[in-house]
């Protein structure tokens, strides 16, 4: 690989450049190499989502993910050879993140029961009203006109449900001109 | 490696043979060397990809918050996404980010050939990942898992847990259509009424646990996420297009090879990201 770059004037490439004055070249075997590693983890990572691992699971799914993250920083990106100075720049960016992720979980459901008590109005406390669909046409599969119907015509009523009690069957009367309960 | 200060202008030489990457065809007048304009645009491309992190760590953080206060929400929704897809998209992905690499080794090397072959792939697996996804969008869309508002499974496509939201039942419409075959004693591939499968559908979500409140939060969260990391992936297929215009020019060889490199890096960030939204979305235990 050195042939390639044989003639060049040494300053003129940039960057990071090796004991011969190149620019520094990954061998084709290691680049699929940390492929086949990415392979191997990504089905790691699905496997382990099948085993019950008494609430560690997060974790290790974050640390069999952060390892695919190394490889593809590390070689991928170059940082193992780059001028530090950029590694600093990205990992300054994780730094804040972490930061910012950490010190927003600090006071995590400390705020709950306020939340709670005052979101009976709210339409993110509800469940889909699944009682007034009962007598619906249009749920057929795979029919996007028909599913956008559907969306309409939900604004009225899914979004007033106040949990999957409390529904009667006057509202999906007026919703469609089946009555609720079908044949 | 090499932490020392960028070196001195070289002397300047007159035999400009326009060979393919002269950096001197690219030197920008503002760069002494082509060296100092190659170190520039990494250090540039690495600023940008700072704020691309701080971008998606907003999205990451809302996650965390929700997923900690509300983790029953994810043990359940989650069995509304497709493992399947999401691994096979992992891997088109890892394809694409090992072809990216490949493709600078190519331009470092003067490989012209190689370099197209490799970029034409990366970009193929582009649109095979966003294929994919558009397969899933619809698959939600018409199911009425959609987000936020847009949340309203169809009676048929509700996902029947138990233990907690812990374990997969089944979809409302596939257990509604095997009681009823169990019932009246109909073959497998029987043609089961629309509004009877709903009523027994019905039956069926009734009888087992309720979903959690604020499921589509859920898909909210789903869609910000994926879609954010979807326009990413359509705007890296754009430049990558211009790249692959480039290189067929034959701009780019072991002089000069700094957007082929840059671009790279983008794209593998774009795939760093989803080696973690792959595991938070689709993989909840």
């Amino acid at each position: 690989m050195s042939n390639a770059a044989e003639n060049s004037d040494p300053h003129d490439i940039g960057t990071v450049l090796d004991e011969h004055h190149h620019p520094h070249v990954l061998p084709w075997q290691l680049l699929v190499g940390v492929w086949i590693a990415l392979m191997f983890f990504t089905g790691l990572t699905v496997y382990q989502a099948t085993l019950d691992l008494g609430g560690w699971d997060l974790q290790i799914a974050m640390l069999i993910a952060t390892t695919k993250a190394l490889l593809v920083a590390l070689i991928f990106m170059h940082l193992r050879w780059d001028r530090p100075f950029n590694g600093l720049v990205f990992l300054s960016s994780l730094i804040f993140a972490g930061l910012f992720v950490a010190i927003s979980m600090l006071d995590t459901g400390a705020n709950q029961a306020q939340i709670n008590s005052r979101r009976f109005d709210s339409p993110l406390g509800t469940r889909p009203d699944y009682a007034a669909h009962v007598g619906d046409h249009g749920h057929e599969e795979g029919e996007a006109h028909e599913g956008e119907e559907d969306s309409l015509g939900d604004e009225g009523h899914g979004e007033e449900g106040h949990g999957e009690e409390g529904h009667n069957d006057g509202g999906s009367a007026g919703h469609d001109e089946e009555p609720a309960g079908g044949h | 490696m090499s932490t020392t200060a960028t070196p001195p202008p070289p002397p300047q030489t007159d035999d400009h043979g326009h060979d393919h990457g002269d950096p001197e065809e690219h030197l920008a007048h503002h760069f002494d060397t082509a060296g100092q304009q190659f170190d520039s645009g990494k250090l540039g491309i690495w600023v940008f990809l700072v704020t691309e992190v701080l971008f998606f760590s907003g999205l990451f953080c809302f996650y965390a918050l929700w997923r900690k206060n509300h983790p029953e929400i994810y043990h359940y929704a989650h069995f509304y996404l497709d493992t399947k897809w999401g691994a096979i998209n992992t891997a088109v992905l890892l394809l694409s980010s090992l072809t990216a690499a490949w493709s600078v080794r190519c331009a470092q090397l003067g490989k012209q050939k190689g370099m197209i072959v490799m970029l034409v792939v990366t970009i193929m697996c582009a649109f095979g990942f966003m294929g994919i996804k558009t397969i899933e969008y619809s698959g939600k869309f018409s199911h009425g898992t959609g987000p936020g508002s847009y949340y309203d499974p169809h009676l048929s496509h509700v996902v029947i847990t138990e233990n907690d939201h812990r374990d997969f039942v089944g979809l409302s419409g596939d257990l509604a259509a095997e009681r009823i075959r169990e019932r009246d004693n109909l073959p497998d591939d029987a043609e089961i009424d629309h509004d009877l499968l709903n009523e027994v559908s019905l039956e069926i979500i009734a009888e087992h646990e309720p979903e959690p409140e604020s499921v589509r939060t859920f898909f909210a969260i789903y869609f910000c996420m994926t879609g954010l990391h979807g326009i990413h992936v359509m705007l890296g297929i754009f430049v990558y297009f211009w790249i692959l215009l480039r290189a067929i020019r034959g701009e780019f060889g072991p002089k000069f090879y700094g957007p082929v490199d840059f671009t790279a890096l983008y794209w593998h960030l774009v795939d760093l990201i989803w080696i973690y939204l792959f595991p938070l979305l689709y993989l909840i235990n």
